[in-house]
């Protein structure tokens, strides 16, 4: 492996245009005149993702990305799929055969992005995707985003990144409150219910979500260039519950549950998931410089389809994990040592093994981080760790290097880290006649994937003071990488043998390589204006990442300018006009199907690097955002999504699949709020 | 004579509303056209596209046929095709509207749905035109459990 020269060269000379940017700045970063909610909160925010361990956002050697809940609130997203998508440049969601959801992710796909709610993954897969339709916001604190290679400290999938949802603790008394949004594309309604108390002994956090929504008829029905041509319905329910009980000032026990429900109604069919899942989490603080946390989860994701409302047996799934987790973390002065290791039995019971077939499997890991702080301006992290899985019976080696500077007012980081990602006990086994068209099969001699991916950044905070209504804080963010992947899974032709049909199967890829710029900017006023900037530059190199459903686009873009402003004691306002940025790119499209004439096999439906390629045209889609706080605790939120009425010429996957402008009003009450403002008034 | 001048204004009435009547059955021209879905009714063979997801896959020498249910309805019968491993088998796809005008005979777009004998779901959309003894109809089908819609298109001429 060889860091192209150009990329060195690259990142000099906007390491010259960052200092130029900032030049006219006053520079005097991080103090100033009162900085803004966000701003505050967000730098001095503590974060777990990067390193396991908390630390605040800026004092992170591994680049870091945070939505804070005023963010989250400001978005008023559904789920994750809908928050991503408008704050993370260089990150695309479109659709995958099925019209199953797919990720891409700085030209990772779904299967190398790790998504975790509180540290703990997540059961089941689609066509690589877990089900983002899980990961619904409404009781979600706070995200962390570690983009790139984080396998030494999470192990398998988190090859591109990690997203990790952080539950909200309530630390009221009582805390109640509904809200609910209609939109209108889908005719969809979104309603959520939290209730929550804290006895100080006892917190306990109950959230309710159900989500409606019709199917959308995209285009045309006898469209023959589209690849989509609805966007369907259904409904989702989403509960969880989770209780903590400190049993001392120094030991909390947490305990949690969920259930979920989906249903998607198709043409012919209907697909039903469900999931179920438990844990119980134990933190005990030994002593001041000592941590140990013990786990224990359980996760159960299913899948049927019912056709005319009975259950048929051709599409049962069932994905079950067992985690046992341990992480024992001491401080050593300014030094930390973080030990962890943690245990998984994986049972998986798939529609597309032979005979509706079980089959099981068993990863160990241990892993190891040291956490180095000799200097104010220096940090440095080394963290190794080693993976088994008991069916491929593979190792995996993985470890990471990041390093801190803190020069006066600039902040410089550098990472190594290797990302692997084991073969699921889908890609090993699966013997699969897809709707009768053509047959996949797995293969038990595939090995992990390995991923390097090197990354630089560089941030600069500070304030204008002499502005007048202009002055306030700025933070700027610049980073380059490069990662070589190596043997990547992926399906190719088969032209049958001996006992197999001709078909598709398993196998790993040569390596890609791919390199990338990242830059935000986000500028807020102390009167209560903001604009933020994000841009995100992809580039493969050589043999590409080559697949019709996750071919990353090489510009995006994500822009905001807002204004937040409380105008009187019970009414304030925030405004937003917000939109999204992605550059046109060049699709393979498949060259036909197994036993068709003029057609290669599902090497061709799955992702091909021959036949034909289509353009998938560049686009931006703005949206207006109006916020109203009246008095304590209520919000009406209005949304003009598609202000420009953007509608694709054809439905590729990884088109927007819009129909044009659409709008959504939604209410949301703080009962705990309002009742405690009225008691303040008969008081 | 009271008799003889109610027939005289029966007669009369009969006269009017035959020139009142529309033209949706005056085909050629003629007082006593043939009623569309009779006019259209019969066996068509020509070549076929199938295509999925921008894939179009050509079959020939294909027969489809149109059978009147009444006046203004007709159903139409499909050809079994084989698409990869899958066998489709003919299906029959029952009250479109027939409505004619100016030598064009249009089949209304419609939606339907169904199961084959041998338990298989489908559903879609229908449209088609015939003219000059030449069927062409669009259909988009969504099959069993296939996870993506074909759009089949058709052209024959009448035998």
């Amino acid at each position: 492996m060889i860091i192209p020269g150009r990329l060195k060269y690259t990142l000099c000379s906007l390491t010259w245009l960052l200092y130029s940017l900032t030049a006219l700045a006053d520079s005097d970063a991080g103090k100033g005149p009162e900085d803004t909610e966000e701003k505050q909160y967000v730098l001095d925010e503590t974060v777990f993702t990067a390193t396991r361990t908390p630390k605040a956002l800026k004092d992170v050697p591994v680049i870091t990305r945070i939505i804070t809940g005023y963010q989250l609130k400001r978005v008023d997203a559904t789920n994750i799929q809908d928050l991503l998508t408008e704050e993370i440049p260089g990150l695309e969601f479109g659709y995958a055969m099925n019209q199953e959801v797919s990720l891409n992710m700085g030209g990772f796909g779904g299967s190398a992005v790790l998504f975790l709610v509180d540290g703990e993954r997540l059961a089941g897969e689609t066509l690589d995707n877990v089900d983002y339709s899980r990961l619904s916001l409404g009781n979600i604190g706070k995200i962390e985003i570690v983009k790139g290679a984080s396998s030494a400290l999470y192990g398998a999938n988190a090859v591109g990144g990690v997203v990790n949802l952080i539950t909200r603790e309530s630390l009221e008394p009582w805390h109640v409150s509904i809200d609910s949004r209609y939109r209108g594309f889908g005719n969809e309604w979104r309603t959520n219910g939290t209730v929550s108390f804290n006895t100080g002994k006892i917190n306990s956090s109950t959230s309710v979500q159900y989500t409606t929504s019709q199917t959308v008829r995209l285009t045309d029905p006898f469209d023959t260039e589209s690849d989509i041509h609805n966007v369907f319905g259904g409904n989702t329910l989403n509960i969880k519950e989770r209780l903590t009980y400190r049993v001392r000032d120094n030991l909390k026990l947490i305990a949690r549950g969920g259930y979920f429900s989906r249903l998607s109604t198709r043409t012919t069919y209907d697909d039903q998931y469900y999931d179920y899942s438990a844990g119980l989490r134990g933190i005990w603080n030994i002593d001041k410089e000592q941590t140990l946390e013990l786990l224990y989860s359980y996760d159960q994701y299913d899948k049927s389809r019912p056709v005319g409302g009975h259950r048929t047996d051709d599409h049962d799934y069932s994905n079950r994990q067992h985690i046992v987790h341990g992480l024992y973390s001491k401080s050593l002065g300014r030094h930390c040592l973080t030990l962890g290791a943690d245990y998984m039995y994986d049972y998986l019971s798939s529609y597309q093994f032979t005979d509706n077939a079980a089959y099981s499997q068993s990863s160990f890991d241990a892993f190891a981080q040291f956490d180095y702080n000799p200097l104010n301006w220096l940090n440095i992290i080394a963290s190794l760790r080693d993976d088994y899985f008991s069916e491929s019976d593979n190792n995996a080696l993985t470890g990471r290097l990041a390093v801190m500077f803190k020069p006066k007012s600039l902040t410089i980081r550098a990472s190594y880290a290797g990302g692997f990602r084991a073969p699921t006990l889908k890609e090993m086994y699966m013997n699969f006649d897809m709707a009768g068209i053509m047959m996949i099969y797995g293969n038990e001699n595939l090995l992990p994937e390995k991923s390097h991916n090197f990354n630089v950044s560089l941030e600069r905070n500070g304030n204008v003071r002499r502005g007048g209504f202009f002055a306030g804080t700025y933070s700027m963010t610049l980073s380059g990488h490069y990662t070589y992947y190596d043997r990547r899974i992926t399906t190719v032709d088969f032209e049958g043998d001996a006992e197999r049909e001709a078909g598709a199967v398993y196998c790993n890829q040569e390596g890609v390589q791919a390199t990338g710029l990242d830059f935000t900017a986000r500028y807020k006023t102390n009167s209560g204006l903001g604009v933020s900037l994000s841009y995100n530059f992809f580039h493969p190199i050589g043999q590409t990442i080559d697949s019709q459903f996750t071919q990353p686009r090489p510009h995006s873009a994500t822009w905001r300018i807002d204004y937040d402003k409380q105008i009187w004691k019970n009414y304030g306002i925030y405004a937003a006009v917000s939109g999204r940025y992605l550059s046109s790119v060049e699709t393979p499209k498949i060259s036909g199907l197994g036993g068709i004439p003029g057609g290669s096999a599902a090497g061709s439906i799955i992702g091909s690097a021959n036949g034909n390629k289509v353009i998938s045209e560049a686009y931006s889609i703005w949206k207006f955002t109006l916020r109203q706080r009246v008095w304590k605790g209520i919000d009406i939120n209005f949304v003009i999504d598609n202000l420009f009425n953007y509608r694709p010429e054809v439905y590729y996957w990884n088109s927007a699949p819009t129909t044009g402008i659409t709008w959504s009003l939604g209410v949301s009450v703080d009962i705990g709020g309002l009742i405690r403002a009225l008691r303040l008034g008969w008081d | 004579m009271k008799t003889l001048k109610t027939i005289f204004a029966l007669a009369l009435v009969g006269l009017g509303l035959t020139a009142l009547s529309t033209s949706c059955n005056k085909i050629d021209g003629t007082e006593n056209a043939t009623p569309a879905a009779q006019e259209v009714a019969g066996n068509y063979s020509g070549d076929m596209t199938v295509s999925v997801m921008g894939q179009n896959i050509p079959f020939e020498d294909l027969t489809f046929s149109l059978t009147a249910v009444d006046e203004e309805t007709v159903s139409l019968g499909t050809p079994s095709f084989s698409y990869g491993n899958m066998v489709l088998p003919a299906i029959s796809i029952a009250e479109l509207k027939v409505t004619s005008d100016d030598g064009v005979c249009t089949l209304s777009q419609t939606e339907f749905s169904g199961t084959t004998d041998d338990g298989k779901a489908y559903s879609g959309t229908v449209a088609g035109t015939v003219k000059d003894n030449t069927l062409t109809v669009n259909i988009t089908l969504n099959y069993g459990s296939m996870p993506m819609p074909m759009v089949v298109s058709f052209t024959g001429t009448k035998n």
